[in-house]
């Protein structure tokens, strides 16, 4: 098994440890080496998904995944869903003792399932229980290959415990053999759906590219900047974030607020939740449930997105349905070379100097967006507790010199990042958790981090403090494993984002809205995320409260990663 | 890009004061207390959306109210019917008295330093930073 495992090229193999998997876990460090892959000792299985969902969004691969079944996979199976919604890959071997006369005790009994992987069935891309070695052997190869085959995904496999530990038979170990990997190419959309595509967007006056996550790679960003350039196309995220699509400062940049206004053609790219783009949601609060386009009429609506190919049933990730005029199931990135070429065929000198007309407005309207984001930073700039402006613009300026990558999610802090910092590269920005599952952040930045170590960058982690209280012995998994990252925390206590549910729920039923903190905040006592880095073996500082105070510590911090070590600093931070 | 796109990105990023306010014809209300509303801002949850000092958060959700521009019976008025995601505030969970101390305190707000005069911000717009 471990002769297979190592054969798919698996730097590392994150686990809390199980007794299902004992044998595979002993076959790693020992027959293994505990060398590609390494194993990264995990205290929760939901950081050691996460772990290795921030880690493949940086590297591009996945990480392996070991834990316990039933219990474990319990544990895990938030995060994989995270994974799933994200179209991430993650490649996880659970242990099970299927063969009742196996099972030795009680604990065992509990934790054995007729079929395992029943439970996250509903998302993930594949799943099997091999009853040989042989099998097992095709098994893996086939679910790396699934696990990559975009749309990216998790996949499972289960590992007997008596296929780990039995005794392989001198005459039966001739037979055994590491199948090859056969990677499954990317599908590219229809020719004739592509052609069409091109001529609506070669065709449109006021054309909008909204972008969820079409960059999979280094060459996804450079793709779209090339369709967006030829265009003259702005090109925006989605509401939140989910990916590095576009360079921030590009003068065809648009802010992922930007309503649709009278854009006459939206091409929606890898977006899950697009219909939110497109309507507004009325009446005016929250729990609105009534809907109204927010286009003109005649707006053309297209979408390339890859997840049409495996759509599931129960879980809902997949978004409110958009009646689009044109719908390519495919990935958006394997997709763009034949897009980009056949706008090029199609663009005449004539609708050449529309665009460069059309580019030079956009650019200027960028430059007024960008400058308008630097003037209203400066409200509330020297206030306590800190804005999350001046976080971010002190964090910046700590960082632009370095070679900096941000492990975290920007839309709990106003997305202050990404209208004040530069983003050029791919691994500059790794998104949020896909399905918004609350206690992703601080593994996938830990992840994330660990695959930006061995290209000597700055991981930085902007961590919600809700977020960290779900497993925070990932900071122990950090320092033990030298893995540097420097983690700022958006200290607001509070979870935040539910507070201001039950404020709404309060306000629409007129009632008293001064008790939304109850079950909501984290105060009372104040948690100190320093000593809690310090007692995990992080380096420590803060809680800091006075904007002042800021460079000096985030400096301090960064010295400390910058000498290999994870560092956190206790920030406290107004509510967004 | 047509003006209207333009005009639509400038009000996303305006601040509420931009937006017309309704002329007061109402005998107007004793000055509220800035320090009472300054605590209430926080007490009724206005500062988790708008920021303690009113500074805004991320566009279209919880715009910069600081120095708000309306009249007191507007702001009333708005926060009692709403036009955005904003809920509607009844009487029954924010009284007027209240709501004139905030408004007080959010009047009594200073203006922000000109990011020209905040050298993080003003080195933003310089080429390469």
């Amino acid at each position: 098994m471990v002769d297979v495992l190592k054969a798919l090229g698996f730097e590392y193999v994150a686990a809390n440890p199980g007794s299902s998997f004992r044998g595979l876990h002993e076959s790693l460090i020992n027959h293994g080496g505990n060398q590609k892959p390494e194993l990264l000792t995990c205290c929760h299985e939901e950081s050691s998904v996460a772990m290795a969902h921030g880690y493949a969004k940086v590297e591009g691969k996945p990480m392996l995944v070991m834990a316990h079944g039933t219990v474990g996979l319990q544990h895990a199976s938030m995060a994989v869903y995270n994974a799933f919604a994200d179209r991430v890959p993650i490649y996880m071997v659970i242990g099970n003792i299927l063969d009742a006369q196996y099972r030795r005790s009680d604990v065992e009994w509990t934790h054995a399932v007729q079929d395992a992987t029943a439970m996250v069935r509903d998302y993930i891309k594949w799943d099997d229980t091999p009853a040989s070695l042989t099998h097992f052997a095709e098994s893996a190869m086939r679910g790396y290959k699934i696990a990559m085959t975009p749309p990216h995904g998790p996949v499972v496999l289960v590992a007997d415990t008596a296929l780990q530990e039995e005794p392989i038979a001198a005459p039966d170990r001739a037979r055994l053999r590491v199948p090859r990997l056969t990677p499954g190419t990317p599908p590219a959309g229809d020719a004739g759906a592509v052609a069409e595509l091109a001529k609506m967007l070669v065709a449109s006056e006021s054309p909008r590219i909204i972008a969820g996550r079409p960059a999979r790679t280094p060459k996804g960003l450079e793709l779209l900047v090339e369709l967006a350039e030829l265009l003259q196309a702005p090109v925006q995220d989605a509401r939140y974030p989910m990916r590095m699509n576009f360079p921030s400062r590009h003068p065809l940049k648009m802010g992922s607020g930007v309503p649709i206004g009278d854009a006459d053609f939206v091409l929606g790219l890898e977006h899950p939740e697009l219909f939110m783009n497109l309507n507004a949601l009325s009446p005016v609060n929250r729990i609105g449930m009534q809907s109204r386009p927010l286009f003109k009429p005649g707006t053309r609506i297209a979408t390339i997105n890859a997840s049409e190919l495996i759509t599931k049933s129960n879980y809902q990730d997949i978004g409110r349905y958009v009646e689009a005029d044109l719908a390519i199931a495919a990935d958006t990135e394997a997709t763009l070379p034949v897009l980009i070429d056949a706008c090029r065929r199609l663009i005449t000198p004539e609708r050449r100097r529309l665009f460069d007309e059309r580019g030079r407005r956009l650019a200027a309207a960028n430059r007024q967006a960008f400058e308008q984001g630097v003037d209203q930073a400066a409200w509330g700039w020297d206030s306590s507790p800190i804005s999350t402006a001046r976080l971010s613009a002190e964090l910046w300026n700590q960082i632009k010199g370095e070679d900096w990558s941000l492990v975290s999610d920007v839309s709990f802090i106003s997305n202050w990042p990404h209208r004040l910092w530069d983003f050029t590269k791919h691994y500059q920005f790794i998104g949020w958790s896909g399905a918004y599952g609350i206690g992703y952040g601080a593994p996938a930045a830990v992840g994330a981090a660990l695959a930006n170590r061995k290209h000597g960058r700055l991981s930085v982690n902007v961590q919600c403090d809700g977020d960290l209280n779900y497993a925070p012995g990932v900071l122990w998994t950090a320092a033990h494993h030298r893995i540097p990252l420097l983690t700022v925390m958006h200290n607001n206590r509070a979870y935040h984002q539910e507070r201001m549910f039950i404020n709404d729920v309060a306000a629409k039923v007129n009632r008293d809205v001064r008790r939304a903190g109850i079950g909501n905040d984290l105060t009372d006592p104040n948690i100190d995320y320093a000593s809690l880095a310090k007692a995990y073996g992080v380096h420590g500082i803060g809680p800091i409260e006075s904007p002042n105070d800021l460079a000096p510590a985030l400096k301090q911090a960064i010295d400390v990663v910058k000498r290999g070590e994870p560092a956190l600093v206790d920030v406290v931070t107004q509510g967004r | 890009m047509a003006m209207r796109t333009l005009l639509l990105i400038a009000l996303w990023l305006a601040p509420a004061s931009v937006v017309a306010q309704t002329p007061s014809t109402a005998t107007p209300a004793p000055a509220g207390d800035a320090a009472k509303g300054r605590s209430a801002f926080v007490e009724y949850n206005c500062s988790w959306c708008h920021g303690t000092e009113g500074q805004g958060g991320l566009p279209g959700n919880g715009p910069r109210i600081a120095r708000v521009a309306r009249s007191l019976p507007s702001f009333i008025g708005y926060v009692r019917k709403p036009t955005t995601r904003m809920s509607a505030y009844s009487e029954a969970s924010i009284s007027d008295a209240v709501l004139n101390d905030i408004y007080a305190y959010l009047r009594s707000l200073p203006d922000a330093k000109p990011a020209a005069d905040v050298p993080l911000l003003d080195q933003l717009r310089k080429p390469g930073r």
